[in-house]
């Protein structure tokens, strides 16, 4: 009899891998291939080398946070930014260059949880070539008044007030932090929870409640205290209301199952 | 020049041979309530989301002479349907807007008629009393009702009147299915054999009109850049690693063991120098086939990095003793000098494509010079033909009655055939003849056109030759290669002499994508004139390809291509703009002027598109499957708009050695007198009408910009924003001049009384000032030429909106009352106003982009540098019926409706015209020459 599956948490974060194209290409055009920000206050620049390049940033982003999000012609004649969700569609909000002189700007507004997002870079129409500038940082104003990690609005919402709450406090949950709750979208009422598994040993269908955006990676273990085994990984779209995996590793012993929150 | 008189037939319909007959009033066949009626009623209530209710009551009728019948009163929003072939059994329309449906059925669920007496007894055939199609407009769909209310009784003799008929409709999201491809000119493969080497390539586009599930991807290689490799011959080509490197492929990807040849859907076998990394001198070499396409002689191939290509596969050709030699082979050579395109001859015949090589005028004779070296003057020639009547002479003289032509061939002065036919008859045939005929090098064919016996005009006798070719047995010598050899399904020994060197390269290329190359070849004799011997054997013909080994073919270009993925579905885009790179500044300007004016702007140039769409060869039926795909794939809202940036010709691949660019090509097809470019059909991609063909609707709002060169787009560009950052209380606004053409042929072509009572009307409904600050007219019947062309000039230099021409018309005029028009292109070229305003022309011919080396009156308006910022027109000859439901449509969608765009106007005109005949070619040759998203009324920011 295949055993329990265990639900654990945890939060790691992932460092972003540029792939090498193989021809030149300072900037990837696929999220596989995206050049990793490392988090706010970004400036970085980039070259459109033919018609059909995108440049393909990601970026670290926090549950309703603020980004500002600029981008500015040097030689190219008008760019493009949009922002991409960690599933790679569907593109969300944009903005471009053809309304302004030479610069243009947008914020938005993470509705996921903590991860990593994408930032497509196109020229405009894809009918230039050239040089440009890209910019990201967060606003500032009244996203984490404390300092402890936790949007603010996010914290009044569940809380009442910004400073109740903070990475060492386990008022929502015994096991997890309330930051982590706050990084992993689970609220008051949200838990993470498997709703369904079937199927035969080591071909077990795992069925759950994601969080918007949300990217896990799945984990098994002969042991309850483990080794944990990362078996496959997968990530929800922005209103799926459930997402399921299915495993693949045709064990034939008792194995312990774990779905992980990793941004 | 102007007008069709052969038109009045379906001009006069409903409005001629109806006025002015005998009227009599007929009782209502009146049997209850239901049956009283004050009026005529043509009802269509939508009572479910699928069923429409079809309610017709006719409580009188009028009788028309012997020509039938109509109700009485008329119907009050009902309009005669033009498209009905029978004019004793007329049919009305009504078009109802609808949520959506693809298809429509009719049900009858009442009809009560009476037979009438004798009148209109020679209409036998019985027509459906209902009939319903849906046409899509873009996202708009229309049920399109037609009644037939009047029908013959055989049995009688006589013809039923309907007072009631009841009937429900139902609408499905079932498609009717489409018929075979329209089978306008485009894209396809040679005939069905092929008797030349080397065999050219098929370009595999169905046209089509990228509806889901019918569309299929026609990219050669998914890698997101390849190498894009271009030939305009057949050959035996050669890509060293230094090109490859001047081309931009990476050095550490040089490899022959990771490369990937590909043409179309098939991977080529090539040649390596080296089975790995390549150095600078290392090659690939491969065989490349030509391309059999109306548009383009350029054939390309890709190079990516991939599954490599397999090696070019070889063959033992060992003679094998005791089988039969071949020495001699048919060699085939095709007059191909004097090429021309006729479009007006026999128009409506789209099973040929209008070109012709060779024009002999009756009673006259001509020599035609082949060069036909190495005859061997043994065995059967053969001369192929096909000719053509020019005219029908019975035309001319209704009581003749024989055949008038007569073409008699002769080879050398001898006579081989002598041809008689009558009219526009194809004649096509081969003749077999003693190949003696033919010794030298030097042949002539000589045709003699006599003019039969009672034909008393020698034009009447004049042919037209489709093609003339001529095969005759010729040696197998090969001192200059490549040669190409075809040999005759057998089995033997193929022996080519004089051949200068025994390094050769000896293909089979029968199958052109899976060439073989033959090993074993025996060489005799010595040089410099070896003979080459290698064994042959089939169960049918084969091609041969004899190259030089140490003298491969140079590419005609190699290039890297990054595709943009034009198939992403997560694309979406309200314009969509086909630019070539050549007018990237204006162009880029012009889009980004059109992308601040809040409309989503995807750019693709015409190679973007090839490249994604039709394998990478130019083909127009790549642009319509990309708007086709775009509107039925991308994300929602759909495009709305298209705009092609560049000229186009009916001669793409130069036969008549013109020097125009093809930019972004056009399709011929039929319009009612002639051939003639049809652009609208780049944007029918949605609906399908009764005849199983796209419907005549278009489903985005196309324009034509058919520029030459980036001065011709910024020019335009300059203007189009002028007029549209104008204030939108510019005083310029609401104004307009009417200009009509004289009345002609017993006033059948009523030009100034439709101007004055139409498009008059719906400018003074729309708000326009019937003073001479709002509305000014210039009629030719009532002023002389000069006067009007003065005031046409004077009004466009002072400033106005909008420029209205009805009459006759040519590709360079306004009106022939006078030697070069009223107003013609130097008239246009010479302005130099400062308001642009927008001309409507209902003419003809005068938007004729599509012929070559010339620019037609709208291509000088909208790219002159003043005169006008958009200009409608026609490609053909209009009817001038069609005409007016255009101008009609147009003007209350412009004046009255104050359609934003003139996109939108236009599509006002053209559905007004649909409505009442579905299958008027004017739906497909009226186009907008400018911005079709063009604001209208001004006020956008600059």
């Amino acid at each position: 009899m295949i055993s329990r599956i265990a639900l654990a948490f945890a939060f790691v974060l992932m460092v972003g891998v540029v792939a090498r194209a193989q021809i030149a290409d300072d900037h990837g055009n696929q999220p596989s291939q995206a050049t990793a920000l490392n988090g706010i206050s970004n400036l970085v620049s980039g070259v459109f080398e033919y018609r059909a390049d995108q440049d393909v940033f990601s970026f670290p982003v926090l549950p309703q946070w603020s980004y500002i999000i600029r981008i500015a012609t040097s030689t190219v004649w008008d760019l493009r930014v949009e922002v991409v969700p960690p599933l790679g569609s569907p593109r969300m909000n944009s903005t471009n260059t053809v309304h302004a002189a030479a610069s243009a700007a947008m914020t938005w507004t993470n509705p996921g949880t903590a991860g990593r997002w994408f930032l497509r870079v196109t020229p405009m129409f894809q009918f230039t070539t050239g040089a440009y500038q890209l910019a990201v940082w967060t606003v500032p104003a009244d996203h984490d008044a404390d300092g402890d990690g936790i949007a603010d609005a996010w914290e009044v919402t569940t809380f009442g007030s910004i400073t109740n709450a903070d990475a060492s406090s386990f008022l929502l949950r015994p096991d997890y932090s309330d930051r982590d709750s706050y990084l992993a979208g689970l609220g008051i009422s949200g838990e993470l929870t498997i709703d369904t598994w079937t199927g035969p040993a080591g071909q077990e269908v795992f069925r759950w409640t994601p969080a918007a955006h949300a990217r896990y990676a799945i984990e098994s273990a002969s042991q309850l205290s483990g080794p944990w085994s990362n078996i496959g990984e997968q990530t929800a779209g922005g209103s799926d209301p459930s997402i399921a995996f299915t495993n693949a590793s045709a064990a034939t012993t008792n194995q312990f199952y774990r779905i992980r929150f990793a941004p | 020049m102007g007008a069709v008189v052969g038109m009045v037939r379906m001009v006069d319909r409903g409005v001629v041979r109806w006025a002015g007959v005998r009227m009599f009033l007929l009782l209502a066949a009146c049997t209850g309530p239901s049956s009283v009626w004050a009026s005529s009623r043509f009802d269509l209530q939508p009572v479910a989301a699928d069923r429409i209710a079809l309610d017709v009551a006719i409580p009188s009728w009028q009788q028309h002479g012997a020509y039938g019948y109509e109700p009485s009163p008329a119907f009050p929003d009902a309009v005669i349907d033009a498209g009905t072939p029978d004019v004793c059994l007329p049919a009305w329309v009504r078009v109802l807007e609808i949520p959506a449906a693809r298809a429509a059925s009719v049900t009858i669920q009442e009809s009560r008629a009476k037979l009438r007496d004798a009148a209109g007894s020679g209409c036998r055939e019985p027509e459906p009393l209902v009939t319903v199609s849906v046409g899509a407009m873009g996202e708009r769909t229309f049920l399109r009702v037609i009644v037939r209310p009047v029908q013959p009784d055989p049995d009688a003799g006589g013809l039923m009147t309907y007072s009631r008929i009841r009937a429900e409709i139902r609408l499905s999201d079932q498609p009717v299915a489409p018929s075979a491809p329209p089978r306008l000119q485009s894209a396809s493969g040679p005939p069905g054999s092929c008797p030349d080497c080397p065999v050219p390539l098929a370009v595999e586009v169905t046209p089509g009109v990228g509806l889901p599930g019918e569309f299929i991807a026609r990219r050669s290689v998914t890698n997101d850049h390849a190498w894009k490799i271009a030939i305009n011959t057949a050959g035996w080509y050669r890509i060293t690693g230094a090109q490859l490197t001047a081309a931009g492929f990476p050095a550490e990807a040089q490899d022959t063991t990771r490369m990937r040849l590909v043409t179309q859907t098939n991977v080529v076998p090539v040649e390596r120098s080296v089975f790995g990394p390549m150095g600078p001198t290392d090659w690939i070499r491969f065989y490349a086939a030509p391309v059999a396409s109306s548009f383009t002689t350029q054939n390309i191939y890709w190079l990516s990095l991939g599954a490599p290509s397999p090696a070019l596969a070889t063959r033992s050709a060992a003679p094998v003793p005791g089988w039969g030699t071949i020495t001699t082979t048919l060699q085939r050579i095709e007059l191909n000098t004097t090429n021309f395109y006729l479009a007006n001859y026999q128009p409506l015949d789209d099973s040929f494509d209008h070109w012709f090589v060779f024009r002999v005028q009756g009673g006259t004779s001509s020599n035609i010079a082949f060069a036909t070296p190495n005859a061997s003057g043994s065995g059967s020639l053969r001369l192929s033909y096909s000719i053509r009547g020019v005219n029908d002479y019975r035309l001319f003289d209704p009581m003749f009655s024989g055949p008038d032509h007569r073409s008699i061939l002769r080879i050398n002065n001898q006579v081989v055939a002598t041809l008689t036919y009558t009219g526009e008859t194809q004649v096509a045939g081969t003749i077999v003849t003693n190949a003696s005929l033919i010794t030298s090098a030097l042949s002539t064919i000589t045709v003699s056109q006599q003019v039969p016996a009672g034909v008393t005009v020698s034009i009447y006798a004049t042919a037209l030759f489709e093609s003339l070719h001529l095969a005759y047995p010729a040696h197998l010598i090969a001192s200059n290669l490549p040669q190409y050899i075809r040999v005759p399904a057998t089995q033997a020994v193929v022996r080519v002499r004089g051949l200068v060197s025994t390094n050769v390269v000896v293909l089979d290329t029968t199958t052109p994508v899976a060439p073989v190359r033959l090993v074993d070849l025996v060489f005799s004799n010595a040089g410099p004139s070896w003979t080459m011997s290698f064994a042959s054997t089939s169960a049918m013909d084969r091609c041969f390809a004899v190259f030089d080994a140490t003298s491969t073919a140079t590419v005609a270009s190699l290039a890297r291509v990054d595709f943009l993925n034009l198939a992403d579905r997560q694309r979406r885009a309200d314009y969509l703009a086909v630019v070539p790179l050549d007018f990237q500044a204006p162009a880029y300007r012009w889009m980004k002027h059109r992308q601040r004016d809040r409309l989503e702007v995807q750019i693709a140039t015409p190679d973007d598109i090839y490249h994604e769409f039709s394998y990478g060869i130019v083909d127009p039926a790549a642009i319509r499957q990309y708007i086709g795909y775009a509107y039925h794939h991308y994300a929602t809202p759909r495009p709305s708009y298209a705009v092609l940036v560049g000229n186009g010709s009916f001669d793409p691949t130069k036969r008549t050695r013109h020097g125009d660019r093809d930019f972004v090509p056009t399709v011929q097809g039929f319009s009612t007198t002639a051939r003639t470019a049809l652009d609208q059909w780049f944007v029918t991609v949605n609906g399908v009408d009764l005849d199983g063909k796209p419907d005549r609707l278009p489903d985005l709002m196309l324009g034509r910009l058919p520029a030459t060169n980036a001065i011709d787009v910024d020019r335009f560009f300059t203007k189009l924003r002028a007029y549209e950052t104008a204030s939108t209380t510019s005083e310029w606004f609401n104004t307009a001049l009417l200009v009509a053409d004289t009345n002609q042929v017993s006033n059948v072509f009523v030009f100034k009384q439709f101007t004055q009572t139409n498009t008059f009307r719906h400018l003074t409904n729309g708000g326009f000032s019937v003073t001479n600050t709002g509305i000014l007219t210039s009629y030719i019947s009532d002023k002389p030429p000069a006067q009007v062309r003065n005031e046409i000039n004077g009004f466009i230099q002072s400033g106005g909106q909008v420029i209205h021409y009805m009459g006759h018309g040519g590709i360079f005029t306004w009106s022939d009352v006078v030697a070069g028009g009223v107003w013609n292109r130097v008239d246009a070229e010479a302005r130099s106003n400062t308001v642009y305003p927008i001309f409507t022309v209902f003419t003809c011919r005068s938007g004729a982009f599509h012929e070559p080396g010339t620019k037609s009156l709208a291509e000088s308006i909208v790219t002159s540098i003043a005169c006008g910022s958009a200009c409608i027109a026609p490609t053909a000859i209009s009817i001038q019926v069609n005409a007016e439901r255009m101008a009609d449509g147009f003007y209350q969608a412009f004046a009255v409706d104050r359609a934003p765009r003139l996109g939108e106007a236009m599509a006002a005109a053209q559905l007004r015209l649909w409505s009442q005949s579905p299958f008027a070619r004017e739906l497909l040759f009226y186009g907008i020459f400018g911005d079709p998203a063009q604001r209208v009324w001004g006020g956008v920011l600059p």
